[in-house]
């Protein structure tokens, strides 16, 4: 069973998860656009970009106990689960500093007065 | 009461802009009224009231659930006839007052207020309502009274969010007794003309529209006139974060956001933020209720 699956996962290359994902972010932006987002469009952005950068990054560091426990190897998509799971933070990033905060001295002032903030920028430093 | 409200924002501000500039044109071509012309639209420009579209499609109403678009999906199934008041507490004629019996005699008014959530979102929203006051004078209100406190309806059958118990419910809030008889102050039964729809609090609403949304209190089935400080529920579930008072202060941040500016919701994916006002902009008319007190710290 196990083999069988791994198997068919060779068959199948890495490169759709970039496509699919970096196509799921532009649908999502213009969802935002076009009001299927609601009357409050950045805020909603903001959150599902940061929500599937989490689930990718849970994806990728769930690749290897899935391979212990059962067997089934995902590790040739293991890479680009984590760099679109990047390209989802930078997404959600440049959503929270250009169209919600829109100004340096205001992005300056959430960095240093809000611990949230702080943290979750120390990654990318 | 010191005197009735005199609205500044008009229907002016609620025709499009575009097809109400145009007519300024056409006004100012006609009678050479050029000043007239100058001095509106800068004004117009910041105060366009929201559609009907996003007022009931983008609510806190926890009731129904924490999503911005919950009670627009639930608050449909609210039973909102009959509708009867608890009146109670430091009035000379407390009672189960009908919905009708307690309006009848006032008169509804349209009211154009700047609308500011604490959560840095606000809206433009014409109100249609009755003065608290006038309510209030009704009722009778006792020389003992300081405050009075509200509470929302329960309904946990067609709540969701009450079943869940996404925070203690019936929702109450309070005001001090001369915040209430402010003339700005509004028992509010309708939007756009229309009756007062369930996700924004249907049949009755209060709407101070110089503090934080969530003091606006929604579909209202007890009021109280009480001597002490009612609880209202954000401050005692987290009393760091909401104060009793939470009147708009671009000064005082939430602990976990800014104050200084918020974006009026309908303007897209490309929204400006704008300076949120001291008192949402209403400053010259209630600053003199808290004059001489902290605002730091009675926040």
């Amino acid at each position: 069973m196990v083999q069988t699956i791994n198997r068919a996962l060779r068959a199948l290359p890495a490169w759709p998860v970039y496509a699919l994902g970096a196509a799921w972010a532009a649908w999502l932006f213009w969802q935002g656009l076009s009001g299927g987002l609601g009357p409050e469009p950045i805020n909603a952005l903001e959150r599902r970009y940061g929500e599937v950068a989490l689930w990718l990054l849970i994806a990728g560091l769930a690749v290897t106990p899935l391979r212990v426990w059962s067997g089934v190897s995902l590790l040739k998509y293991r890479r680009a689960l984590g760099l679109t799971a990047f390209g989802y933070v930078v997404a959600h990033l440049a959503v929270w500093a250009i169209l919600d905060l829109q100004s340096l001295s205001r992005i300056g002032a959430e960095i240093v007065k809000r611990p949230y903030i702080t943290s979750a920028l120390r990654p990318l430093c | 009461m010191a005197h009735r409200w005199t609205n500044t924002l008009t229907r002016a501000e609620a025709t499009p802009l575009a097809t109400w500039l145009n007519r300024r044109q056409i006004l100012a071509g006609l009678g050479g009224a050029a000043t007239l012309g100058l001095a509106a639209p800068s004004r117009a420009q910041g105060l366009e009231p929201n559609t009907l579209e996003q007022i009931t499609n983008y609510n806190n109403f926890y009731e129904f659930g924490a999503g911005k678009d919950d009670p627009a999906r639930n608050a449909h199934r609210m039973v909102t006839q009959p509708w009867s008041i608890r009146v109670d507490g430091l009035v000379d004629r407390p009672g189960d007052y009908a919905l009708a019996d307690l309006l009848d005699g006032l008169t509804v008014e349209e009211r154009i207020y700047r609308f500011r959530c604490v959560e840095a979102w606000s809206m433009v929203i014409p109100w249609n309502g009755v003065e608290l006051a006038d309510v209030l004078t009704k009722v009778g209100v006792q020389s003992s009274a300081r405050y009075v406190a509200f509470e929302t309806t329960l309904q946990p059958d067609v709540m969701p969010g009450v079943r869940q118990r996404v925070m203690p419910f019936p929702y109450v809030e309070g005001l001090r007794l001369d915040e209430a008889m402010h003339p700005l102050t509004l028992l509010a039964t309708g939007i756009w003309g229309q009756p007062m729809p369930n996700q924004n609090g249907a049949p009755i609403r209060l709407v101070v529209p110089w503090k934080y949304g969530f003091k606006s209190i929604k579909s209202i089935v007890r009021i109280t006139l009480t001597d002490s400080q009612p609880p209202a529920s954000w401050n005692v579930i987290n009393p760091r974060e909401y104060g009793f008072y939470s009147n708009v202060n671009p000064t005082v941040d939430h602990p976990r956001w800014s104050q200084a500016s918020e974006r009026r919701v309908g303007g897209g994916l490309f929204a400006p933020r704008i300076d949120t006002l001291m008192f949402n902009g209403y400053e010259s008319e209630v600053a003199g209720l808290y004059a001489g007190m902290d605002l730091r710290a009675n926040y």
